[in-house]
């Protein structure tokens, strides 16, 4: 057999746009190149004013894979940052690279190597953990800081990062206190507890299990992709168990199906949840949304100024953003704190940068100070709850939840 | 001892499976109850393990004495007794369970709801037949796995959604609920995604898979082309319809909670353990009806209907007639007149639609998004393989036996996993498919319609007998000769039967008669097509670019191989060359890990090359085996106060090196037997069955102290000595500020376990041992012919293979630095696997270099341009809005001829139509995999025939041999 079956104009494709890639490259890799890794926040000036500084950040997104619905809504609450931080700071042109994780270690690490190679100041991400591991892993050594903006796993907390890895979302184990406070402030007696089994709804479930003093109907896990579990067992397994509650760590759209099927099983106890159900937006999952009456939910509570948060979720609304999204909050929050971070001190070390700029950030998801293994405490969680009157639903949140003072109302 | 094992042998067969049996059911017993027993008196194994221990000794002892059942028992009854499996399988497990539980000294309920069962199996039922079917169908008369088969399905229920959204059907989804079911945009929605997802499946088969057959590609190539093509697809439904979920409602009244039937059942519970006071079993009391959703009774009696049809068009047409003859001969089917190409035609087209339909009826139950079918696909393949591979009624009793076992299996897994403090064992409840058909692949190596097929040929046959036989004695072969019904039976079911034939014949006429019209439409319809194609190619042919002409190099000889595998080699690493990157650090770094990638890769492709590309066993489990090495080593070598175990990594890599091949090793004997597409589906099985694992065994977890899912902290090996000295001198070498990265000392380690492992596997490949190898492949029969024990040779190229792709696996545990179930994930493992091992050239390790190669740089090339979009600095830039501009040109002016506007802002919600640059990555690298399979079907770099010297060359070969040497 030749070689004449035309792999060569494959192969020559290939290399003719390696070599277009590249001369985009070329550009600005030598002059960069020359001024060694510092230079990464160095200005690249042309046509812009000289005192406008170019700042590149990127996104790890789970852009396909198993939670790639969530996608969209990391993408547009960033845009929303981007163009805030834009607006907000005159003296720096911020640029949003994102890229796609596939919620896979591998595939993480390798987009993080371009973020790398395109001179991203910091990243923000990733989602799933395994994949945070792996970028960390990647982005440590070029010297540049991450934020993950939805990695509850507490493995993050202690991973070999030389202090560049952070996370704006809490560790689930204090918001199971939270929710075992919630449920047995409602007087049931008897939960069940649905789970996803993966890093956070497997954590959460179980530091529910261990905080609750009670009895615990059944503990159920789940693979929340559709297509890998049927809501109405789950829900018939709640009901044949004689279970008086139901505990759900779940996401929104999961979370959405499995209310639907207990309440089409004629279930009639009290449903509790976390972050995935607790927004307001969680209805439009509903086809029918008179089943969401009394349904309970926590997540993390803001600061006393909690009018970054209602500003973030009108323009979120305005420009249209992904509906069912979870996570948006932390997303925006951890783009324009990397920014306050970067021009509170744009040519020295932006670890300390974070670290001192991270004291007291008030955000959309909360006030964040980071501890020194980069992780935030949170400051309590807020208890919220829908309630249904004919097609009308009022979502409010009555009542906090803090570690010293417990529930109380706000 | 030479005396004990003769004597030993001397025993009949059954006898010893009888007694190996009883004495593991009988130690597991004493070791449950009395904590006695091998396992207990030797000391090795203490806590949760030991237990885990126990309970699959018990377990593999109950199996072995089920075989020696099966296998005792008279012909006659066999197949029933086959049949039966299932419910001595799972009863075996109940007792399991029961001595695990006493001997805990725990209880647990398992509530057994019958109608709940059986509703939800039938709803899995349904979801896996709609892609079963045309799985099977394919398999029959295109004979290749079909990797698109999920992404059909998807495409039926984006034209579902398509079609509600459009100006016409809107108002019918979206009118307040009053009461009444409106059936119109479900039935549409049927109709249109059956045929347009035909068409689409008919699109692909003669745009890719007609070359391929034209080719004579053989069934991996098609399979890995499939796998290309799903990627296209998933790809382009995430390009125009976003990566967010969208639900499909038929008219609001169908979504209600209340839109419902409500069942009466009966609820069984069941106490296990310890009980207190409780008996084994009791019916409760007050059981509530179970209710179930209209949308599913839709969606079960639209498949089950469709595959109905599908079965007589197939049984009772001349169509199909033609598919059956193009199946079992394709060359001798065209002799005698039948059009092949277009059987192949209406077989994609079918195929294709019946998933589309399942497709569109799945819409409206669950949310969908373009990653909805890949959790689907392997389990369809579990129920094709359980239903005898490409056997339509063997598929719908599969199918109907992995939905019933998967639903039967959650509440005894929640009910075990609550008792047992694992609450994530419902997890397993999706590979219950698989972990079945391994067990019932062992029982029964040839699948469940094979014994099906036997018993229907018996009761044929003895049908023909009593015919025969006339009066005399017309129930001589029945069981109850006295009785009065047996007598009066066959004339009857005679007389039934001929009816029955009568009126499906009828009807097969009618279906015949109906077919010709949209066939010959269909026909005059591609004509057109045809004639434009034809010029088209022949437009191209006219000035076909061939540099094969200008440098004629051999790929099929040793040195042209050589030689082709340098200029590959040298282009990818030009590529790599001027891949851009902002400073030396950073490029330091991409360079490492392409390097250590590369090498990863290289040593899974070396792994599935001695397995199938030499031995011919097809291993879709490679992430098996790097499962096992990853998993052990992160886990032997976290830190003793994160649950892990404190080795060394080297003394870890060791261990999981030898547990892996021992795993190859041990998985060689109960497999040997079985046909290469059941060893695929076993190994695909173990894959899934470690990933689930992961997720769900706290045993498998490692690197925090309270015990959450996935493995990290675990020590990497020489990571402190690389730090106290060689770092910083490498990093001097290299031209760095400061120390070099650690990932540099792992690409040198990835090098040099590539090396040593290509050397060695040429070197085994040269011995002898190569040869038996290649003679297992081409034929078995001879081979054992020629006096090999083909187990043995198996058995050892599997554990050799399982050896590297677990050295790859531990690479690869200490490139990520920690190891998550999603690792495992087959999308992004085996599945790229393969795609290097075709692409580069199944049979020759340097073509598995040059695959892997691809397959990384493929990812790294295509993100430079992804990452130039959001910069305006780089020149690509401009390209992608361009780009930006044709997607969009594409969605709104042209698609919007045919969707509505509203079709388009539910999935851009923003002004402008943008193009998702990580889809199109997605489709670029399926375009890759497509296009190279298609121009060169046997790889980038084909096996080198291996041929003795001659003495001297026979004159035909002088012209190759001169133009070989003249280069």
């Amino acid at each position: 057999m030749k070689l004449n079956t035309a792999i060569f104009p494959l192969l020559i494709a290939m290399a003719a746009f390696g070599l277009v890639v590249a001369c985009g490259g070329d550009d600005d890799a030598p002059d960069v190149a020359t001024a060694g890794p510092a230079a990464t926040a160095q200005p690249i000036a042309t046509e812009a004013p000289p005192e406008v500084r170019t700042i590149k950040i990127g996104l790890l997104s789970p852009e396909t894979g198993p939670i790639a619905q969530f996608a969209p809504g990391f993408a547009d609450a960033a845009q929303i940052a981007l163009s805030e931080i834009n607006a907000e700071y005159p003296g720096f042109r911020f640029e949003l690279i994102i890229v796609d994780t596939g919620c896979d270690a591998t595939q993480a690490a390798t987009a993080t190597q371009s973020l790398v190679d395109a001179g991203v100041t910091a990243i923000v991400g990733a989602a799933c953990s395994g994949a945070t591991l792996a970028a960390i892993a990647v982005a440590a050594p070029a010297g540049i800081p991450m934020l993950s903006y939805a990695s509850t796993s507490p493995a993050i907390t202690t991973a070999d990062d030389d202090g560049r890895l952070f996370r704006i979302v809490p560790s689930d184990a204090q918001q199971a206190v939270a929710l075992t406070d919630v449920v047995s402030a409602a007087g049931v007696s008897n939960p069940a507890v649905l789970a996803m089994t993966n890093d956070y709804g497997a954590g959460l479930g179980d530091n529910f299990a261990s905080a609750w003093s009670g009895s615990l109907c059944t503990q159920v896990g789940y693979d929340p992709t559709e297509g890998s579990y049927d809501a109405s067992t789950l829900a018939q397994a709640v009901v044949d168990g004689g279970c008086d509650s139901v505990v759900l760590m779940s996401y929104s759209t999961d979370g959405a199906a499995i209310v639907e099927a207990l309440l089409g099983q004629g279930f009639t106890g009290s449903i509790f949840g976390g972050d995935g159900i607790a927004d307001s937006a969680f209805q439009n999952e509903f086809t029918d949304v008179s089943v969401l009456n009394n349904v309970i939910a926590t997540r993390p509570r803001q600061g006393e100024d909690s009018s970054v948060k209602a500003n973030f979720e009108s323009a979120y609304a305005a420009a249209g953003g992904a509906e069912g999204a979870i996570y948006t909050h932390e997303t925006y929050d951890a783009i324009k704190f990397l920014a306050a971070a970067i021009v509170s001190d744009p040519d020295g070390d932006l670890v300390a940068a974070i670290n001192k700029t991270g004291q007291s950030y008030v955000g959309a998801s909360g006030t964040h100070t980071f501890d020194s293994a980069g992780d935030v405490l949170g400051t309590g969680y807020s208890v919220c709850q829908f309630a249904v009157t004919g097609s009308s639903v009022d979502f409010s949140c009555p009542r906090i939840w803090t570690a010293d003072a417990g529930l109380s109302s706000e | 001892m030479n005396e004990m094992r003769q004597r030993w042998a001397g025993i009949p067969f059954w006898q010893r499976r009888l007694s190996v049996g009883s004495f593991l059911v009988f130690d597991a017993f004493l070791g449950m109850s009395y904590g006695a027993g091998v396992i207990a008196w030797s000391g090795l194994i203490t806590g949760e393990l030991r237990w885990l221990t126990l309970a699959l000794e018990m377990m593999a002892g109950g199996l072995v004495l089920i075989h020696a059942f099966i296998n005792a028992v008279s012909r006659r009854w066999r197949t029933a007794a086959l049949i039966s499996t299932p419910v001595i399988v799972a009863l075996s497990t109940l007792v399991v369970l029961e001595f695990v539980l006493s001997g805990l000294g725990r209880s647990a309920t398992m509530n057994i709801n019958v109608a709940s069962i059986g509703l939800s199996g039938l709803y899995w039922s349904a979801v896996y037949l709609s892609i079963a079917a045309g799985l099977t169908l394919t398999y029959k008369v295109q004979r290749f796995a079909n990797f698109a088969q999920a992404e059909m399905m998807l495409v039926g229920a984006y034209v579902a959604l398509t079609l509600m959204w459009a100006d016409r059907f809107f108002p019918i989804s979206d009118a307040p609920p009053d009461g009444i079911l409106n059936w119109e945009l479900l039935i549409w929605a049927g109709i249109f995604a059956f045929v347009v997802t035909g068409l689409v499946g008919l699109f692909v088969d003669r745009l890719v898979y007609k070359r391929l057959r034209t080719r004579l590609a053989s069934p991996q190539v098609m399979m890995i082309t499939s796998l290309g093509i799903a990627m296209v697809i998933r790809a382009l439904l995430f390009m125009r319809f976003s990566a967010g979920t969208h639900r499909f409602v038929p008219d609001r009244d169908w979504k209600l909670a209340t839109s419902r039937f409500e069942i009466p059942t009966e609820r069984l519970q069941l106490n296990l353990g310890d009980r207190i006071n409780a008996p084994l079993m009791e019916l409760a009391e007050n059981v509530s009806a179970y209710n179930f959703a209209y949308t599913k009774v839709a969606l079960i009696v639209g498949v089950f209907g469709s595959v109905a049809i599908l079965l007589f068009v197939l049984h009772r047409t001349r169509l199909g007639r033609q598919m059956r003859a193009v199946a079992d001969n394709p060359d001798l089917a065209a002799s005698s007149g039948i059009h092949v190409e277009r059987v192949h035609g209406t077989s994609a087209f079918l195929s294709a639609g019946l998933a589309g339909l399942g497709g569109a009826l799945l819409a409206a139950i669950l949310p969908i998004n373009p990653e909805l079918g890949l959790s689907l696909l392997l389990p369809a393949f579990a129920v094709v393989v359980l239903g005898t591979i490409g056997s339509v009624p063997g598929v719908i009793v599969g199918a109907l036996i992995v939905g019933l076992l998967r639903a039967a299996s959650e509440p005894v897994l929640i009910g075990a996993g609550n008792a047992l403090d694992r609450p994530s064992a419902a997890g397993f409840a999706e590979v219950m498919p698989f972990i079945f058909l391994v067990g019932l692949l062992l029982l029964a190596p040839r699948g469940i319609g094979d014994a099906m097929q036997n018993w229907n040929i018996e009761r044929i046959r003895k049908r023909r007998l009593a015919k025969e036989g006339g009066d005399r004695s017309p129930a001589r072969d029945f069981s109850s000769p006295g009785s009065a019904p047996a007598q009066h039976q066959p004339a009857l079911m005679e007389r039934i039967t001929e009816q029955k034939d009568r009126v499906f014949e009828s009807l097969g006429t009618a279906f015949s008669t109906a077919w010709e019209a949209p066939s010959d439409y269909l026909g005059r319809l591609s004509a057109p097509v045809k004639s434009l194609r034809t010029a088209s190619s022949d437009f191209i042919s006219g000035w076909r670019f061939q540099p094969g002409k200008w440098i004629p190099i051999n790929r099929e000889t040793e040195r042209g191989s050589w030689i082709a595998f340098a200029i590959f080699f040298l282009i990818l690493v030009g590529i790599v060359w001027f891949l851009p990157s902002v400073s030396n650090l950073t490029k330091t770094l991409q360079v490492a890990r392409i390097i250590t990638l590369v090498g990863i890769f290289g040593l899974m492709s070396f792994s599935l090359n001695l397995h199938t590309g030499l031995t011919g066993m097809t291993n879709f489990g490679v992430i098996f085996f790097v499962g096992i090495g990853a998993v052990t080593v992160g886990l032997l070598a976290a830190p003793v106060e994160t649950n892990g175990y404190g080795w060394s990594p080297l003394e870890a890599t060791v261990v999981a090196v030898l547990l892996s091949a021992a795993a190859g090793w041990l998985l060689a004997y109960p497999t040997a037997r079985l046909r290469m597409d059941y060893f695929a589906i076993v190994t695909v099985s173990l894959g899934e069955m470690l990933r689930i694992s992961l997720q769900a065994e706290p045993l498998l977890r490692a690197g925090t102290v309270t015990s959450a899912i996935g493995i990290s902290q675990y020590a990497r090996p020489f990571e402190n000595w690389w730090e106290s000295g060689p770092a910083g001198t490498a990093g001097r070498m290299l031209g760095l500020d400061g120390a070099a990265p650690y990932v540099v000392l792992l690409a040198a380690l990835t090098l040099i376990a590539v090396l040593a492992v290509w050397f060695l596997l040429n070197t085994l490949l040269a011995s002898p041992w190569g040869r038996i190898l290649r003679s297992i492949r081409e034929d078995e029969q001879v081979s054992q012919h020629h006096g090999h024990n083909i187990l043995t040779h198996k058995a050892a190229s599997l554990a050799v293979g399982a050896g590297v792709a677990a050295l790859a696996g531990a690479l690869w545990a200490w490139l990520n630095t920690s190891i998550f179930p999603d690792f495992m994930n087959p999308v992004r493992s085996t599945f790229l696997v393969w795609a290097a091992f075709i692409v580069g050239g199944r049979g020759n390790n340097r073509g598995m270099i040059i695959g892997a190669f691809l397959i990384v740089i493929v990812e790294f090339v295509f993100n430079v341009m992804i990452v130039a979009r959001g910069d305006p600095d780089l020149a690509f830039h401009s390209v992608t809005s361009y780009m930006d501009s044709v997607f969009s040109w594409l969605v709104v002016d042209l698609g919007g001829l045919i969707w509505s506007a509203r079709s388009i802002s539910e999935a851009f919600p923003k002004e402008s139509v943008t193009l998702a640059l990580s889809h199109m990555k997605l489709a670029l690298i399926g375009v890759v995999i497509v296009g190279a399979l298609l121009l060169s079907p046997k790889g980038l770099l084909p096996e080198v025939p291996s041929r003795p010297n001659r003495p001297a060359a026979p004159p035909a070969d002088m012209d190759e041999k001169e133009t070989a040497e003249s280069r």
